[in-house]
């Protein structure tokens, strides 16, 4: 009995460890190799707190260190936690740096091999190779945990399937919430929360904190169910075990982790009953032959995110769909109209920008009048793009300014550019394809404490009904554009036009003033451009000031009131798009004299 | 029309390219649909077109370098729709892509070599490379030279040698005029003329600089947004004041 | 100071640091055209180490043809990954990621499966002598020379390592092939326009980087032994050696290799040998932190 219930608590503790490594890498698609290790700083660490001082000691254990500071369990429980999220701090701080992804598989990689090397030979706290022994079972008002009775062990079977219940609800609502939603963009695509002005930063470095945290956690009741280790037990291969469990699961399913972990875990006791000894390497054969086959033939697990059994009732569809007009009404309400003809929203002035010897921007100054849609055009090379990217802060200009309702913004962050009112689109879209489309609008929309994890924790009523008004607000854009009803679909699912329709709401939840859109129609199947079309017109039905980059002089007829006319980087004239394609000297400049 | 050995080829008026039909994209992105143009041997054809409007994509997928989603693309009057880009490159057919169409970290001696990867007698190799830098001398200057440190108009120089080191019937040419100064354009543009009306190669240019590409196309296509919308002869697009509304 | 104990420590290090460069190289020249995080690269150092151990033992081979088995036994296999593995999740346009966790899975069966066929213990390199006796390959003299002592082994590391680096650069750079490597590396457009096949690149660098790797496994099982779990862990020394001396080109890789093994003999000294790994490691981590590009290499453009 106490065997199964010692099998029972090591299946507990993968998928434990598993669904924390899920939050990083199935939510916000960060690798990490080094969950081992962090398991292992929080057993230690465990160990060291809950160990008798020296002075009560009875008998030194014969290996290793066996005394430490006496406090009960739940203080190293506590202490685990703490010691492994700041741990983790190391390993995240030049992490949100790295863009590149295998050099957080690398970095991973060194502090799990550094890591566990160093354990091996602090024999300091760690008690070197022969590790820690003699650590007091949890005791609960008398009643013993301890592991090595079988009453004891299958109580601790039960208290560790408590804490694995805990950290599976911990993990699902953190992944449902906004402050969830913020990682999924995250994975996506790297430069698109600025852009909507949410900052990256204190997410990633959360996530990282809370990833390893749960590992500390755990490792805390790793220490209290074995009562003794070594550094061996946290070893790369336990590292690469639990990468298995997540990816054969499924990345970004926590089902699917149960699973992996529950295959994985039983995988050792069954093959040992049919091969003795030679169920260790058979072992890795089948996990590391696993993880072959499902990357060439299902990569996306075993239960792909999203599917698998809905505990809770989600909304499939949006039951009632609001209409356009409806939205029309309902987002001009809300958004403060203003007044066309007031002095220009945005004003770019003398700006210049170069790489390397090529000048790309030679000194352009041009006005977008308030309340209207300029479009940006000229020329292949023109500079549109970069003057795009200077308005916005992603690039600093050389020299010049921007001003936006006569305030200097010049080179701003990207996320404060957006907080003062101006959002951009993309060229390439950036639909973030693996959530859904209701998701990827109600990212954009400003002001959702449910983005901050002390909000989320201490005051959810409060975030509860801010996210219904996000939602709501959302759904109303959607409205706008005409896809309200594929709202809670994956993304990844809808055509191109309906994609770039997407964005658009998407950029108009952001509540900015001035939306900067970067060549709306280019890729749309000619069937669907009209929609686009009309999409962006209702920016301008709604009061915002719309500036576009557009090569299709013909689309900008029909789109734009005003023209900025760019050529080599400086403006060239302004005015009407009918009154600059009425002159010679630009349709000169345009297509070769 | 010399062909790959130095013989002379008699011509037939079929088709020496065409496409009917063809539809290509990225993933979900639709660039181009339902393409229909022809290219006979000997004929340089123009195809102009605002920014994004599908000319790289289109020129990408005749060589073989994009998969196509719809239609057919016949070479010598036979489908190349399985073919491969590896395929292309040494059947005739040469891409000259609009941005880094060299290889910088290499010498001009080094890059040429590459324009004839696909070269079966190794040993024209040598008469060939002589033959280009004849037609442009600055390579032979500075043949030793890395490619990145050239101009954008001697980089262009680099990289239509590079596409004449096979001898190729059809020259796919993307925006040849991009990173050459105005001044310089025209003359590179009637190199291209000369070069070509004197093999009988048959070229499709892309290009948005409609001024230099009307001046020696024997035709031209307007692609706008991914459809083609205009069909006329050289001669017709030398006359026409109206561009706007086709970009 | 201890002079004679740091001259040996001195070259120690520079037989370990070749050997260093010689794994470096290996994997640098397959993650430099392909970026894949080829952990993988394990297995045909470990193929090549149990081809020739089982080829002297069981087939009875001569030490030159057990070798030659054992390389071949490296490329093969090499091969076999690439085609197998990565080309399927390539074909799929599969993410960087998905290549690395089938390397990953690689990785972790084929060692264990070496395991089961071959057991837990340790085999030596032996051959079969002319007197029909199982012996030991070949005679490993140690060569004393002032303070320093040196083998036969040590002396060949430092000789094959540096050949073979400079081999392969010269045939990166002055060969048509080689510089079709370059062409598909700097400029894939242009490379496809020219008709460079990338299926053929990548299998002649996955073979030439699996034979440089089987020769460092031949070493291994010549100087030690045959073990399942050896080549993981000289596998990450090439990793750290690229990431640390500049991941754009392989003569900083082999430098880096070669720094590599100078401060893990060094600190062998002064830290002891168990803080060895962690040198190495922390050496890479802050080349990460401070200078991602490697010591060497030229900053991301």
């Amino acid at each position: 009995m106490g065997y199964y219930a010692q099998i029972a608590i090591n299946i507990l503790i993968l998928i434990s460890l598993s669904a924390s490594l899920n939050l990083l890498l199935g939510y916000a698609g960060r690798v990490s190799m080094a969950q081992a290790v962090l398991f292992g700083v929080g057993a230690f660490t465990a160990a060291r707190v809950v160990l008798p001082p020296p002075d009560e000691t009875t008998s030194n254990a014969v290996s290793g260190i066996g005394y430490g500071l006496g406090w009960p369990w739940w203080a190293g429980v506590i202490c685990a936690i703490v010691v492994t999220f700041l741990a983790a701090l190391v390993i995240s701080l030049p992490a949100v740096r790295l863009v590149r992804g295998e050099y957080l598989i690398l970095l991973t990689l060194a502090f799990q091999l550094g890591g566990q090397q160093v354990m091996t030979v602090a024999t300091g706290f760690t008690g070197g190779p022969f590790g820690v022994a003699g650590v007091p079972s949890i005791n609960i008002g008398g009643v013993s945990f301890s592991t090595l009775k079988d009453d004891g062990a299958i109580r601790m079977a039960l208290l560790m399937l408590v804490v694995t219940i805990v950290i599976l609800a911990i993990a699902y609502g953190l992944g449902e919430s906004p402050f969830g939603r913020l990682l999924k963009t995250l994975r996506e695509h790297d430069t698109l929360l600025p852009a909507l002005g949410k900052n990256p930063i204190r997410p990633e470095l959360l996530i990282f904190g809370i990833t390893a945290g749960i590992a500390g956690g755990v490792g805390a009741f790793f220490a209290f169910s074995q009562g003794a280790m070594t550094p061996v037990n946290f070893n790369l291969d336990l590292s690469i075990i639990i990468i298995s469990v997540v990816v054969l699961g499924g990345v970004g399913s926590l089902q699917g982790t149960i699973l992996g972990a529950v295959f994985l875990g039983l995988l050792e006791p069954v093959l040992r009953v049919v091969l003795g000894d030679d169920a260790i390497p058979w072992r890795a054969v089948v996990y590391g032959g696993a993880l072959v086959l499902m990357m060439l033939l299902r990569p996306a697990g075993i239960i792909p995110e999203g599917s698998g059994i809905k505990l809770f009732r989600r909304k499939k569809t949006p039951g009632e769909v609001m209409s356009s007009t409806e939205a029309l009404d309902r987002l001009s309400r809300v958004s403060a109209a203003s007044v066309p003809g007031a002095k220009p929203a945005l004003e770019v002035i003398d700006l210049t920008k170069a790489f390397g010897g090529l000048v790309a921007v030679g000194g352009a100054s041009f006005s977008i009048p308030t309340g209207e849609i300029t479009a940006l055009i000229g020329p292949n090379g023109a500079g549109k793009t970069t003057i795009f990217n200077m308005i916005t802060g992603s690039m600093k200009p050389d020299s010049g300014k921007v001003l936006l309702n006569g305030i200097d913004i010049t080179g701003l962050s990207p996320v404060k550019v957006e907080r003062d009112g101006i959002a951009r689109s993309f060229q390439d879209v950036r639909i973030c394809e693996r959530i859904t489309v209701l998701d990827n609008v109600m990212v954009a929309v400003p002001h959702q404490p449910g983005e901050n994890l002390s909000s989320l924790t201490f005051r959810p009523l409060y975030t509860r009904q801010r996210e219904r008004q996000v939602r709501e607000r959302a759904l109303e854009c959607l409205a706008l554009f005409g896809v309200a009803d594929k709202a809670y679909v994956k993304a990844g699912e809808l055509s191109y036009g309906d994609q770039k329709l997407v964005a658009i709401a998407r950029l108009l939840a952001t509540d900015c003033d001035v939306l900067l859109l970067d060549e709306p129609t280019s890729g749309v199947d000619p069937a669907n451009v009209e929609g686009v079309m009309q999409g962006v017109s209702k920016l301008r039905d709604l009061g915002r000031t719309v500036c576009l980059v557009e090569h299709s002089v013909h689309f900008v007829l029909q789109l734009a009131d005003r023209a900025v006319f760019l050529d080599q980087g400086i403006v060239i004239d302004q005015g009407t798009v009918q009154e600059l394609i009425d002159k010679q000297e630009l349709a000169d400049l345009y297509f070769g004299s | 029309m010399i062909g790959l050995n130095g013989e002379t080829l008699t011509v037939d008026v079929k088709n020496l390219l065409s496409t009917k039909g063809l539809t290509a994209g990225y993933g979900k992105r639709r660039v181009i649909t339902n393409i229909d143009l022809h290219v006979l041997p000997g004929e340089i054809v123009g195809i102009l077109g605002h920014n994004g409007a599908g000319k790289t994509t289109l020129l990408k997928s005749v060589f073989r370098m994009l998969p196509i989603d719809a239609g057919v693309i016949e070479f010598r009057g036979v489908s190349i729709n399985k073919s491969t880009s590896v395929k292309t490159a040494a059947s005739g057919m040469s891409y000259t892509p609009a941005e880094r169409a060299i290889f910088r970290d290499l010498t001009v001696t080094q890059n040429l070599e590459l324009g004839a990867h696909a070269l079966k007698e190794r040993g024209k190799l040598g008469e060939r490379m002589d033959e280009v830098m004849a037609i442009f001398p600055i390579l032979g200057e500075r043949k030793s030279q890395l490619a990145g440190r050239f101009s954008g108009g001697q980089q262009r120089q680099l990289s239509l040698g590079m596409a004449l080191m096979l001898h190729p019937e059809l020259m796919l040419l993307d925006e040849p005029s991009l990173g050459i100064s105005p001044a310089v354009v025209n003359s590179t543009f009637q190199t291209i003329r000369d070069l070509t009306k004197e093999r009988g190669t048959s070229v499709l240019i892309v290009e948005q600089n409609v001024k230099a590409v009307t001046t020696i196309a024997d035709r031209v296509y307007v692609l706008r947004n991914g459809e083609m919308v205009l069909e006329e002869t050289g001669e017709q697009a030398r006359q026409r004041t109206e561009w706007w509304h086709l970009f | 100071m201890q002079f004679e104990l740091l001259a040996q420590l001195i070259v120690s290090g520079i037989v370990l640091g070749s050997f260093y460069a010689l794994l470096g190289v290996s994997f640098g020249l397959v993650y430099q055209t392909s970026k894949i995080f080829h952990l993988a690269n394990a297995i045909p150092f470990a193929a090549a180490a149990y081809g020739a151990v089982w080829s002297a033992s069981t087939l009875r081979f001569p030490l030159w043809l057990a070798l030659i088995f054992g390389l071949l036994m490296a490329v093969i296999f090499g091969l076999l990954i690439l085609v197998l593995g990565y080309f399927p999740v390539m074909a799929r346009n599969g993410t960087l990621l998905a290549l690395f966790l089938v390397s990953l899975g690689i990785s972790v069966a084929f060692p264990n499966l070496l395991q089961i066929v071959f057991g837990t213990e340790n085999i030596p390199l032996k051959t079969y002598g002319a007197d029909g006796e199982l012996g030991s390959a070949f005679d490993n003299n140690v060569y004393t020379w002032g303070f320093v002592t040196i083998t036969t082994i040590d002396i060949l590391k430092i000789v094959v390592a540096w050949l073979v680096v400079f081999g392969v650069v010269l045939f990166v750079n002055r060969t048509r092939f080689g510089r079709s490597i370059t062409a598909l590396r700097t400029n894939p457009t242009m490379a496809a326009a020219v008709g460079i096949s990338t299926k053929t690149v990548y299998i002649v660098v996955f073979a030439l980087g699996s034979l440089i790797a089987g020769i460092a496994g031949l070493f291994v099982a010549a100087e030690f032994v045959a073990n399942p779990i050896m080549a993981i862990q000289w596998t990450l020394i090439g990793f750290i050696a690229v990431f640390f001396g500049g991941i754009g080109s392989l003569l900083a890789a082999s430098v880096g290799g070669l720094i590599l093994g100078l401060l893990s003999s060094l600190s062998s000294l002064y830290l002891g040998v168990q803080w060895t790994p962690v040198v190495v490691f922390g050496a890479l981590f802050i080349t990460l932190l401070v200078r991602p590009q490697g010591l060497l290499g030229k900053a991301a453009v």
